[in-house]
């Protein structure tokens, strides 16, 4: 992290205990020269807390990672994937997985485009239980599967670390019984595939090809992707 | 009683009203970025002011966008430290700035998972006014004016330093900071009636709308969002004991409101964002005679159960900080 290399800078220290009770008002007795110095050393303050301020700003120019955020780019930069290559990115055929939802059922990725009727898709949320977590399968219960009813929407669980673990976090945040099937990605190895993290959601058509890998933000992408099918 | 000088009488209110700006809460989450920095505060007629604080902020579960508390999943154990570094400098009588930036470490432990990264957070610069010339602290109050409080009008900036989910990073655990610019307008109400204080704080902010075409390491097609606005409102009572040699002890309560509106995307509201969390917080400061080195200790603590909170992490915050005042 390039921060931990910046020293800070300490401020002049003034010397003596003397306390000055209106220290920093010009004192009335002062006239010309005295209110001229008194009025120096504030411009002198001000100096030093403007160089501090630009040093802290050039050390946060330098570091690559923030420049994202101090001065976004909206440019399109998304990398352009050979069609019908194998791999998780948008346009490409997704590998074929197997997985265990949270009642011990192993489900892989054939079967379930299999079962499908065309212009439908199966929807992958990676999920950690968080409260965005929340809020976006709220929006995909009461907004997306009710609009899209054809397609398969599945949770997946990357942090339980177990079955029984999925199927306790699915239960007590009210999920049981849902329209969501809960997969319990015990290894970490659905996540690492999609290169996913909380909140990516993934759609891949009935005949395997990616559609969508990304942030769940609003869910308008993922009913415009549903829709488009 | 023991002779207090108003000064004293002035910085110990102080604290109390830096207190309130340390348990600002922020938006610190594994999962929803973190490590906003607060503001700082100079007593009146101080120089300048160097302080550093460590917190601990561990999460315990969550609130849905209903108000329904949720646990986290068995086995999880989700912990953000934070390191502040602040200055606050006089610029005129009545006029200071400061600036804090945070250093954040994100330990995640999930039965499954586990993680921890680090990073500068975000870092808040401030400018406040003084809107009074002369000490507004008082023994006891004999008439009208002597109610009057200490007003102070200021306006912070966050400035999106820290690791966003719209950096180069690979997961959601590596954020220490929420990607955006926000502008707040303060306002600072304190008054003193020795040894009893109250403070009321009000702020009001707006994020700056971005464009993002990167989450989480990955380019997406390019959208602008913008984060919803973000309003506070802390309430404070305090009491000061005086010890040995006119140091003193400040034992602070507050109650706090966050509330943050739906954000938007490409103009459109965004209807899975928004928060609500109201907490409270007891505060502890030491002041030596010369009021110009603090010790303070806090716990932050939300109520986890439904209705305190809005799609927020609940959490318990434990702070300790030093502050060296500057004459």
């Amino acid at each position: 992290m390039c921060f931990s290399k910046l020293k800070s800078s300490s401020p002049q220290r003034r010397g003596g205990a003397e306390k000055r009770f209106n220290a920093p008002q010009p004192p009335l007795n002062l006239r010309g020269g005295g209110r001229g110095l008194y009025f120096a050393s504030l411009r002198l303050r001000g100096r030093f807390v403007f160089h501090l301020l630009l040093l802290l700003s050039l050390g946060i120019a330098g570091c690559g990672d923030m420049a994202d955020d101090l001065d976004p780019s909206g440019a399109d930069k998304r990398p352009i994937v050979a069609a019908g290559t194998s791999g998780t990115q948008v346009g490409q055929i997704a590998p074929d997985f197997a997985i265990v939802d949270s009642l011990g059922n192993t489900r892989t990725l054939s079967s379930e485009l299999a079962a499908m009727a065309p212009g439908n898709a199966v929807v992958l949320y990676f999920t950690m239980w968080c409260p965005i977590c929340d809020s976006h399968q709220s929006h995909m219960l009461s907004s997306v599967i009710p609009a899209f009813p054809g397609s398969k929407y599945f949770l997946v669980d990357y942090v339980s670390g177990s079955v029984g673990g999925t199927r306790q976090a699915e239960v007590s945040n009210g999920y049981s019984g849902s329209l969501f099937t809960t997969l319990a990605d015990t290894d970490i190895s659905l996540l690492n595939l999609f290169n996913a993290t909380m909140s990516t959601t993934v759609v891949i058509d009935s005949s395997g090809i990616v559609r969508m890998n990304e942030d769940y933000k609003d869910g308008s992408r993922l009913m415009e992707m549903l829709k488009g099918l | 009683m023991r002779s207090v000088s108003p000064r004293s009488i002035c910085v110990a209110a102080f604290f109390l009203g830096a207190a309130i700006l340390t348990e600002r809460p922020a938006s610190a989450a594994s999962c929803c970025g973190g490590g906003s920095a607060s503001s700082l505060i100079l007593p009146k007629f101080s120089h300048s002011m160097v302080d550093a604080s460590l917190s601990i902020e561990k999460y315990d579960g969550f609130w849905n966008k209903e108000g329904r508390y949720i646990q986290d999943p068995p086995g999880s154990d989700l912990r953000q430290y934070r390191l502040s570094l602040g200055y606050a400098h006089r610029l005129a009588a009545n006029w200071q700035a400061s600036v804090v930036a945070p250093y954040v470490w994100n330990d995640n432990r999930y039965s499954g998972l586990s993680s921890r990264t680090e990073g500068i957070g975000d870092t808040s610069l401030s400018i406040f006014y003084e809107a009074f010339d002369s000490i507004m602290c008082t023994y006891k109050v004999e008439g009208i004016s002597d109610l009057k409080p200490a007003s102070y009008f200021g306006a912070s900036l966050t400035v999106p330093t820290g690791i966003s989910p719209y950096d180069e990073v690979e997961s959601s655990f590596d954020v220490t900071g929420r990607g955006f610019y926000r502008l707040d307008g303060i306002a600072l109400f304190d008054k003193t009636v020795y040894p009893w204080n109250a403070s009321l704080l009000l702020s009001y902010g707006i994020h700056l709308e971005r464009p993002v075409n990167l989450e989480y390491g990955n380019y997406v097609e390019p959208y602008r969002k913008k984060l919803g606005d973000r309003a506070l409102g802390s309430l404070s009572f305090g009491y000061t004991q005086s010890l040995k040699e006119q140091d003193t002890m400040t034992y602070t309560a507050t109650y706090s409101d966050l509330w943050e509106a739906e954000g938007s995307i490409n103009g459109e509201s965004d209807s899975t964002t928004g928060l609500r969390k109201k907490s409270v917080s007891g505060t502890i400061a030491y002041a030596t005679a010369e009021k110009n080195w603090i010790v303070k200790g806090s716990w932050g603590h939300t109520i986890k159960q439904d209705g305190w909170g809005e799609n927020f992490p609940a959490t318990d915050t434990f702070t300790v900080g030093v502050s060296h005042v500057f004459q």
